[in-house]
């Protein structure tokens, strides 16, 4: 019986390129060789991380960039001019809020269960409906300069929606969710905690 | 009985696929901060700290990035980007708790539905990930990141030559003639002698054995996936 475990024959099988003879055999012992299937396997996983490597490596500094984005954002530090810079509350969206708090009162049909009004959040800000948008939403966050930080389109159907805060500074923060020609409007902190007194 | 899970994604799969084969850092960076919290939720729900998120979260991304840049890969059970990737966080926190050697080991995925109920579209088109694809794809990653380890410690000339042929495809009279060799047998035979190399220190790495040992079922299905 032809030995098959040698490194030119298992090459050849994952080449695609194996003699049709030989193939039968090959997958026949394939099953029932262990030593056989340690080698194709190994072999494989070689060549496939060959072919991968550049890919991973470029992959591998992306990700500890963001990673270490995320850890220095947790470490940064702040003077209280800074903070009191982002907590201000800014003028032209606090009588907003108030306009669009009596307009959506009487006649707004989209209702928000989360978030809470003016509520402190950390880690991520959660929007949840109390039924499925009907159409397709927009989602604005700006901050009190009235920056646009983030936007997102919501999907008809959406129930919910989650926010991260990770990369977000300590401060207030307008969010404003437009559905046709509705809107609503709510004001969150991130790290209240640290707001000069 | 599990109930299927929704999550409203805002991409597509194969939005992150290009991506990730792309190395678009921006985008990536998106998904990061898309995934965060619902990891940081699930962990949370189910025995674990903040301190054991960014491990875990680090952990779970390496395995990510090496399944999702295989050439052929592909999700399984119509499942999404984000079910896929929560997936993946939770078998590797089932192991950390394994590890962790904690004596009881709840049901991870009711806890898994329960947690996320508020983040769910409930659906009657079942779109959790393929748990066999996960497993394997999760043992196959940490294979690869031996072997990739290894060939980092290759010297230039190997690492050129494999990857030349592996990666470009090029042809053993290109390769001739890129590395000024004499002959296309020379290129041959410095191929053939740099893959016996990484192999032989790839089979005697101690990682890789005690992952063949751990997961052997899965040999035959990565080598015949039928």
């Amino acid at each position: 019986m032809a030995n098959l475990i040698n490194a030119e024959t298992i090459n050849k099988y994952l080449n695609g390129t194996l003699e049709s003879g030989l193939l039968g055999l090959f997958n026949e012992q394939l099953e029932s060789n262990k030593e056989l299937a340690e080698q194709v396997f190994g072999r494989k996983m070689m060549k496939e991380t060959i072919e991968q490597y550049d890919k991973i490596s470029r992959l591998r500094t992306v990700m500890s960039q963001i990673h270490r984005r995320h850890i220095d954002a947790k470490k940064r530090a702040y003077t209280t001019k800074q903070l009191t810079e982002q907590f201000k509350p800014c003028d032209y969206y606090e009588e907003e809020l108030q306009t669009v708090s009596m307009r959506s009162s009487l006649k707004t049909t989209l209702k928000l269960i989360e978030p809470p009004k003016e509520t402190n959040f950390e880690g991520s800000l959660f929007f949840v409906f109390d039924e499925p948008i009907a159409i397709t939403a927009n989602l604005i966050i700006e901050n009190n300069k009235e920056t646009v930080i983030e936007q997102h389109e919501l999907a008809a159907g959406c129930t919910n929606f989650t926010v991260s805060l990770s990369n977000y500074l300590p401060g207030i923060y307008y969010w404003k969710i437009q559905i046709h020609k509705e809107s609503i409007m709510g004001v969150v902190f991130v790290q209240k905690e640290l707001m000069p007194s | 009985m599990l109930l299927p899970i929704k999550f409203m994604s805002p991409y597509n799969n194969q939005q992150i696929l290009e991506a990730f084969n792309t190395s678009d850092s921006v985008f990536i960076e998106k998904v990061y901060n898309e995934m965060l919290p619902k990891i940081e939720r699930y962990v949370l729900a189910n025995k674990g700290s903040k301190e054991d998120i960014g491990d875990l979260i680090q952990d779970a991304f390496e395995s990510i990035l090496i399944i999702f840049t295989k050439s052929d890969f592909e999700f399984k059970n119509k499942a999404t980007y984000s079910t896929f990737i929560l997936s993946v966080v939770k078998n590797k926190w089932l192991s950390v708790l394994r590890k962790k050697k904690l004596r009881k080991i709840f049901d991870l995925n009711s806890q898994y539905n329960s947690t996320e109920q508020d983040e769910t579209e409930h659906d009657a088109q079942i779109d959790l990930p393929d748990e066999e694809q996960i497993e394997k794809g999760i043992f196959e990653a940490e294979v690869k990141q031996v072997i990739n380890f290894q060939i980092e410690k290759l010297n230039e000339n190997c690492k050129k030559i494999l990857f030349m042929r592996y990666q470009k495809g090029n042809s053993h009279k290109e390769i001739m003639t890129e590395l000024i060799l004499n002959t296309e047998g020379t290129s041959r035979e410095r191929l053939r002698s740099c893959q016996e190399k990484l192999y032989n220190n790839i089979i005697k790495n101690e990682d890789y054995i005690q992952i063949i040992a751990e997961y052997y079922p899965f040999i035959l299905k990565t080598i015949n996936p039928k």
